[in-house]
C-alpha cells in the first residue's frame, strides 16, 4: 500500500525536474515509466499518475496565483467560462495534469501487466 | 486480452496529449497553455515587479535604466545607439506583442494569425497601399544616416529582447493564439507609422458625398454640408494676414456621373477621433511661464496605444509618450521645450474613377493617353489554409483600390484608385528625433519641416516665454471644392497638381491673446488662400477657446479642470431651440415626460457620470435627428447624415422644410420641426422611464460607460463598463469606444513640471498588475505628476538596472 505515496512521490519529483527542460507532456512518460518500474495494483495505478501530476501542478499553479493575487487566474477564467474564484483555474489546471498523468500511470501498468511481472 | 487493454490505453494515451497539444479552433494547446511550468501561469507576474539589478546587452557603453514606481522607465545612456536601442528593448519587454500585432495588421497580415476570416481585412489593407507605402518608406530611412542609425538601433534592442525569450517567458498573447515573434525591422516600425497615418486620415468621405450630392443635388448639398459653419473659431485666429497664392494649379469642375457609389467604403477613422491641446502665455499663468496641455483622443485600448518614457543622452533629456515600435517621444517636454498634438484632420484621401483600356487592366486613361499600370501581386498567407494572391493595378495617382476583382460579386462598378499621402516616402521619425531634442522656437520649426502625414497641430510652448501653433503636413494645393467628390482620374486638371508650400500652412507664434490651441477644428478662416478640405469639429473647440479667453492667473489645476470639462456647447446652441417645440401644459404632473423636462431645463449642459439630464437629452438628440433625417435611412448606398448645426440653422430657417417630414413610418401626417421635436422627447420619456423600471441606471456616466477593449478584443483581457462623464462635442471626449488616450499639463520654467495619466498601464501583460494601473484615475480625472530625472538628480527613482555591455 505504501508503494502508492513512493511513486506519487517520485512522479511528481521526477516530473518536477524535467519539466524545466522538457515539455508539458513529459509527465505522461514520467508517470508511465514509474508504473512500468514499480508495478502493482492495475486498479491503483491511474491514481499514482493522477495524484503525482495533480499535486505538483496544483501546488505550483497555486502558489504563482497567490503571488498574483489571483489576476491573471481570474482573467483566464472568464476566458474559459469558469467561475471566477481563486485557485478554480489551478485546480482546473491540475486536474487537467492529473488526468493525463493518471492515463500514462494507467498505461505504463499496462505494459508491465504484459509481461505477467 | 491484456494487449489490448494496454493498446487501447495507449492509444487514449497519445491521443489525448496530441489533442491538448494542439490548436483546435480558437482553443490555444491546451495542455501547453495550462502547463503551470511554460504554459500561461508564468506570465502571471508577482505583484511587486521583479527587475533585475543587472542586466548584460549589446550597448557600447554601460548605461542605466531607472524605474519610478509607475514603472516608467528613464534611460540614462553615453550615446545614441544605446539610447534608442534601450529604448527598443524595453519597449518589447513590456509591449512586444502589441507592437508585433499592430505592425501585422498594418501589413494585412492577420490571417496569418488568426487564419481566413482576417482574409477580407488583410485584402484592404495591402489593396490601400499599407505595405507598399511602408516599402517605400524604408527606402528612405535606409539612404539617411540619421533615420538609419536610429532605426537600426531600436530594432536591434527589440531583438535583443526576442531572442532571450523562451517558451515560459513568451508573451501571454503569443501563448494564447500560439505563435512566435519574428525579428523586428526597420519596415516593422515603417508600418506602425503608416498604422498611425491610417488611423488619423482615413477621414474622406467621396463617396457619402458622391452618393448625397446624386440623391439632393449641389444647391441643398451646400445648404446641408457647407466648409464652413457660424461661428467657426479657427486655429489660426481670425484677422491673422496669410501671404497669396505662391503655386500655380488649372482649376477643375465639380463633376459627377449621376451612378450612386454602392461600395462598402473601407475601413475608416471615426469622426469622433480628435484631440485637444493649447498652450497659455505666461501673462496669463500664475507662475508667469507658459502652460501646455494636450489630450488625444483615440480609441481606447488595451495595451494602451502610448507607453511612458524618459530618454537621456548627453544631447537629450526628453519626457513624454512613444508608441510602441517607434523611436523617440511623441508627445512630450524637455528641459526647454513642450510639445503636444492633435489631429490636423485635413482631407488628404482622395479617389479617382479609372478608366481601365481593357480586361486586362494593363492600361488605362489619362490626359488623353493610354499609360500602363503596374500590378503587384500581394501574397496573403493564411493559417490552415491556402495562400491567397491578390494583384493590385497601380496608376500614377495611386493603387485602384475597388474593381472588379475586389467586389464580392465582380460586378462590373466604377474602378477607383486611391491617392493618399501617406503613399509619398517621408521622414517623420526626424521630426521627432529634432523636437525631443529642441531648445527654442527655430528648433521645433526645423523639426516640422521633416513632418508630412498624417497632419498635425503642432502646439509648442518654452522657457522663454514663446508659445506657438503650427498645422503641420504635406497637404494639396485644391481648387475649389477638388476632391469632396470622386474625380474622373481621366483628366489631367482632377490629379494634385502642386502642394501647399510648407511655409504657408497655418501658423502662429505668441498671438495677441496669449494663448493658442487646436481641436480639430479648421486651421484658419475663408481668407486663407489655399482650398482645403477636412472633417472638422464644431464644439469643444470653442469651449475651449472661450474658457482660455476668459482665464486668468492660470495654474496647473485649472487646467486639469478644462481637460477634464464637460460641458456640451451643442447643447447649448440646439437644446433651448428644442425644448421651445415642447407644450409644457400637455404633460401631466407626475408623468415621465414631466420629469425629464425638469431634469433638461434645470440641465447646465455638463455631461457629467451622476446626472440624468446628459441622458435624456442624448436619447432626444439621436431621436430628433433619426426622424428629421429619415430620408437617408436604408439607403443601399452609404451617406453622411448632416452636422449638428446644420440641424440648428434647419430648425432655424426652415422650421417647415420638407427634410422635418417623417417617412420611415405610416404616419403621412405634414410634420415640421416642432411636432418632429415633440414625437422624439415622448420617444425619449418612454426609453428613460424604461431604464428606470429595468433598473439600468439613466445616469449619464452608466449610459457613456467605456469598454477599454484589447486589441484583440479579448473581453477577458479588457477594461469593461468604466463608469465615466464626458461627451464627444465636451472637452473632455469620452465617447466610447473613444475617449482621451493621454492626459498632459506641463508648465514651463528653470526646470518644468509635468502632470499626466493614460488609461492603461505601463505592462503591456494582463497577467500584470500593471497592466491596468493608471485606468481607474484617468476615470477619475486624477493626474500623475511626472518625475522629470537628470543625470544629477535621479533619487525618486524606484528600481535601479545597470546595463552591462556584453564585450
Amino acid at each position: 500500500m505504501k508503494i502508492i505515496f513512493l511513486k506519487i512521490a517520485l512522479i511528481a519529483g521526477i516530473s518536477f525536474g524535467l519539466q524545466f527542460i522538457l515539455p508539458w507532456w513529459i509527465i505522461v512518460i514520467v508517470a508511465f515509466a514509474i508504473e512500468l518500474l514499480f508495478g502493482g495494483k492495475t486498479s491503483l495505478s491511474f491514481f499514482s499518475g493522477f495524484y503525482g501530476v495533480f499535486i505538483y501542478w496544483f501546488m505550483y499553479a497555486g502558489i504563482i496565483d497567490f503571488q498574483n493575487g489571483f489576476l491573471l487566474s481570474k482573467k483566464i477564467a472568464l476566458l474559459f467560462h469558469l467561475p471566477q474564484m481563486p485557485l478554480i483555474v489551478a485546480l482546473v489546471t491540475a486536474l487537467l495534469g492529473g488526468i493525463i498523468g493518471g492515463m500514462g500511470s494507467l498505461t505504463g501498468n499496462l505494459f508491465r501487466k504484459m509481461f505477467n511481472v | 486480452m491484456k494487449i489490448l487493454r494496454f493498446i487501447i490505453s495507449l492509444l487514449l494515451t497519445v491521443g489525448l496529449v496530441f489533442a491538448l497539444n494542439m490548436k483546435i479552433g480558437m482553443l490555444p494547446p491546451v495542455g501547453k497553455f495550462i502547463d503551470p511550468v511554460n504554459g500561461f501561469w508564468q506570465n502571471a507576474e508577482k505583484l511587486e515587479p521583479e527587475i533585475l539589478p543587472e542586466l548584460k546587452l549589446n550597448v557600447t557603453e554601460a548605461s542605466k535604466i531607472i524605474y519610478d514606481e509607475r514603472l516608467v522607465p528613464h534611460i540614462f545612456a553615453d550615446n545614441m545607439h544605446d539610447l534608442y536601442f534601450l529604448q527598443g528593448y524595453v519597449t518589447a519587454m513590456n509591449r512586444l506583442w502589441q507592437m508585433e500585432f499592430q505592425t501585422h495588421a498594418a501589413a494585412g497580415r492577420i490571417s496569418e494569425i488568426i487564419g481566413e476570416k482576417a482574409i477580407p481585412f488583410d485584402r484592404e489593407q495591402r489593396r490601400i497601399g499599407m505595405l507598399w507605402s511602408a516599402e517605400n518608406a524604408v527606402k528612405i530611412f535606409s539612404e539617411d544616416t540619421l533615420a538609419k542609425q536610429i532605426m537600426e538601433a531600436y530594432s536591434e534592442g527589440v531583438n535583443a529582447y526576442i531572442n532571450s525569450l523562451t517558451e515560459k517567458t513568451l508573451p501571454l498573447e503569443y501563448k494564447l493564439l500560439n505563435y512566435k515573434p519574428e525579428q523586428w525591422t526597420t519596415l516593422k516600425s515603417a508600418l506602425l507609422l503608416k498604422f498611425m497615418a491610417k488611423m488619423l486620415t482615413a477621414n474622406e468621405r467621396d463617396f457619402e458625398n458622391t452618393n448625397m450630392l446624386n440623391l439632393i443635388g449641389k444647391e441643398k448639398f451646400d445648404l446641408l454640408f457647407p466648409d464652413y459653419f457660424p461661428n467657426t473659431d479657427p486655429i489660426i485666429p481670425r484677422g491673422t494676414v496669410f501671404d497669396s497664392v505662391s503655386v500655380k494649379i488649372d482649376t477643375g469642375k465639380v463633376t459627377t456621373t449621376g451612378k450612386q457609389i454602392t461600395y462598402e467604403p473601407i475601413e475608416k477613422t471615426d469622426a469622433h477621433i480628435g484631440s485637444n491641446n493649447w498652450a497659455v502665455s505666461g501673462s496669463k499663468t500664475l507662475s508667469g511661464k507658459p502652460i501646455l496641455c494636450n489630450d488625444p483622443h483615440l480609441k481606447l485600448s488595451l495595451p494602451s496605444i502610448w507607453y511612458e518614457i524618459q530618454l537621456n543622452a548627453p544631447d537629450i533629456n526628453v519626457y513624454g509618450v512613444s508608441l510602441p515600435g517607434s523611436p523617440g517621444v511623441v508627445i512630450g517636454f524637455n528641459d526647454w521645450v513642450a510639445w503636444g498634438v492633435t489631429n490636423a484632420s485635413v482631407d488628404v484621401r482622395d479617389w479617382y474613377e479609372i478608366t481601365f483600356k481593357d480586361a486586362s487592366k494593363k492600361e488605362y486613361l489619362f490626359n488623353e493617353k493610354w499609360l500602363n499600370t503596374t500590378a503587384r501581386v500581394e501574397e496573403i498567407k493564411v493559417r490552415g489554409g491556402k495562400t491567397f494572391y491578390d494583384t493590385v493595378y497601380y496608376t500614377h495617382l495611386g493603387p485602384v483600390v475597388y474593381e472588379s476583382n475586389f467586389t464580392e460579386s465582380g460586378a462590373k462598378q466604377q474602378n477607383l484608385a486611391l491617392k493618399w499621402t501617406a503613399h509619398s516616402p517621408s521622414n517623420e521619425l526626424k521630426t521627432f528625433y529634432y523636437m525631443n531634442r529642441a531648445k527654442n522656437y527655430s528648433d521645433y520649426e526645423h523639426a516640422l519641416t521633416f513632418y508630412q502625414c498624417p497632419g498635425q497641430n503642432f502646439v509648442y510652448a518654452d522657457a522663454h516665454n514663446d508659445i506657438a501653433i503650427w498645422q503641420q503636413g504635406r497637404f494639396p494645393a485644391r481648387w475649389k471644392e477638388q476632391g469632396k467628390f470622386i474625380m474622373d482620374g481621366s483628366m489631367r486638371e482632377n490629379e494634385w497638381q502642386a502642394y501647399i508650400p510648407q511655409q504657408q500652412n497655418p501658423h502662429v507664434k505668441n498671438p495677441e491673446r496669449g494663448f493658442v490651441s487646436s481641436a480639430n477644428q479648421h486651421g484658419v478662416d475663408e481668407t486663407y488662400p489655399y482650398y482645403y478640405l477636412g472633417i472638422f469639429e464644431h464644439y469643444r473647440n470653442r469651449r475651449i477657446n472661450n474658457e482660455l479667453r476668459r482665464m486668468q492667473n492660470i495654474s496647473a489645476d485649472t487646467m486639469f479642470r478644462l481637460q477634464n470639462d464637460n460641458y456640451n456647447l451643442m447643447a447649448e446652441e440646439n437644446l433651448p431651440v428644442m425644448l421651445e417645440y415642447v407644450n409644457k401644459n400637455e404633460l401631466k404632473n407626475d408623468s415621465v415626460e414631466k420629469l425629464v423636462l425638469d431634469a433638461l431645463e434645470k440641465w447646465n449642459y455638463m455631461h457629467d457620470a451622476e446626472m440624468i439630464g446628459p441622458t435624456a437629452f442624448d436619447l432626444w438628440w439621436k431621436q430628433y435627428t433619426t426622424f428629421v433625417w429619415d430620408e437617408f435611412e436604408d439607403k443601399p448606398y452609404k451617406l453622411i447624415k448632416p452636422h449638428p448645426s446644420a440641424v440648428l440653422r434647419f430648425m432655424k430657417e426652415f422650421p417647415n422644410d420638407r427634410l422635418f417630414i417623417h417617412q420611415t413610418t405610416k404616419d403621412r401626417t405634414p410634420k415640421n420641426a416642432v411636432n418632429l421635436s415633440y414625437d422624439a422627447f415622448y420617444w425619449t420619456g418612454l426609453k428613460i422611464n424604461e431604464l428606470i423600471i429595468e433598473d439600468e441606471h439613466p445616469q449619464w456616466g452608466f449610459q457613456n460607460a467605456i469598454t477599454v477593449e484589447h486589441l484583440a478584443r479579448i473581453p477577458a483581457f479588457s477594461f469593461n463598463n468604466l463608469v465615466t462623464g464626458g461627451y464627444k462635442y465636451a472637452v473632455n471626449a469620452v465617447s466610447p469606444p473613444n475617449g482621451p488616450s493621454w492626459r498632459m499639463v506641463v508648465e514651463l520654467g528653470n526646470k518644468p513640471k509635468a502632470w499626466g495619466v493614460y488609461p492603461g498601464g505601463q505592462s503591456g501583460n494582463p497577467g500584470s498588475a500593471n497592466y491596468t494601473a493608471f485606468v481607474e484615475k484617468w476615470a477619475k480625472s486624477e493626474y500623475y505628476e511626472l518625475l522629470f530625472m537628470s543625470r544629477e538628480n535621479q533619487e525618486k527613482g524606484k528600481y535601479v538596472q545597470q546595463i552591462i555591455p556584453v564585450k
